[in-house]
């Protein structure tokens, strides 16, 4: 950083010029956390639903869309489910242990965003084990950051799932903090260490 | 055993379409199959283990077969990527 020092009555004060870098340097340290929490804390608590109402796929993945909708995230509710069922006909989103991960990369995505899903009779996701889903994580990732963005999120998601303990902890969470803490902490350690 | 090394070259990497048809491949095979990148192994056969991986466009990855049908498992799962997973 430069710091112009205009004449030499200023110029003795270097006491002082060194305490406005510091203090800019601290501004700046503090703008950067702030934006990395941000940008990691993909799951808020309004973005959980702990009793889903819905039965099947399609239902559910509306259900949750709804959320996103209701919090701002998307610019055309209709555009974004289209997206997602197109996927879904491409190939099912559910990945075993009664946990799905329908996800949209969209044009109608204003803001990358994780919803949480939970059904404890469980939904009928036309999946090939025919085994029930129980947690359903709905991606939502912008267009233009599609390509890395959202194999990232899939990527710590997937990490984190293969653990049976977390999947036990997801289902037995009592309130929605929990879930968007666990969700959170798994997201913000992996980009902490990446 | 066999060990096959690739390069992924698809553009938004190895993500969940393409996983799932390797892990298509991987389960109909009777041969344990493994996906490694770096100093980690993950199972082929399960979707979140190769999503796990979340390898971009430009990662090396290797893929250990063992088993009784190691060979045509291998002759399938190399087709596949060098179709480039049909992307």
């Amino acid at each position: 950083m430069i710091i112009c020092v205009p004449n030499e009555e200023v110029r003795g004060d270097v006491f002082t010029a060194n305490i406005y870098v510091s203090a800019f340097r601290n501004y700046y340290i503090i703008l950067k956390t702030i934006l990395e929490v941000i940008m990691t804390q993909l799951v808020r608590t309004e973005l959980i639903e702990l009793n889903l109402k819905a039965r099947e796929r399609k239902d559910a993945i509306i259900e949750l869309t709804g959320r996103l909708e209701q919090q701002g995230y998307l610019f055309s509710k209709d555009g974004f489910l289209q997206d997602v069922f197109q996927r879904e006909e491409i190939g099912n989103t559910a990945v075993g242990f009664g946990v799905a991960i329908p996800h949209g990369k969209s044009p109608e995505v204003k803001q990358t965003a994780i919803v949480y899903g939970r059904s404890e009779l469980g939904i009928d996701w036309e999946s090939v084990d025919e085994e029930p889903v129980h947690s359903v994580f709905l991606l939502a990732v912008p267009e233009e950051k599609a390509s890395n963005e959202h194999l990232r999120i899939l990527a710590l998601l997937s990490r984190a799932l293969i653990n049976e303990d977390f999947r036990q902890q997801l289902l037995e969470a009592a309130t929605s903090e929990e879930i968007s803490e666990l969700l959170n902490e798994v997201t913000q350690q992996k980009v902490i260490e990446s | 055993m066999i060990e096959r090394h690739y390069t992924i070259t698809n553009e938004q990497g190895l993500h969940a379409r393409p996983a799932s048809l390797l892990v298509q491949m991987a389960s109909q095979s009777k041969s344990a199959v493994m996906l490694v990148e770096g100093k980690k192994e993950f199972n082929a056969k399960s979707i979140l283990g190769i999503m796990s991986v979340g390898a971009q466009k430009g990662a090396q990855i290797t893929i250990k077969i063992d088993g009784p049908d190691e060979a045509e498992t291998v002759s399938k799962i190399e087709a596949l990527f060098n179709s480039n997973f049909g992307e």
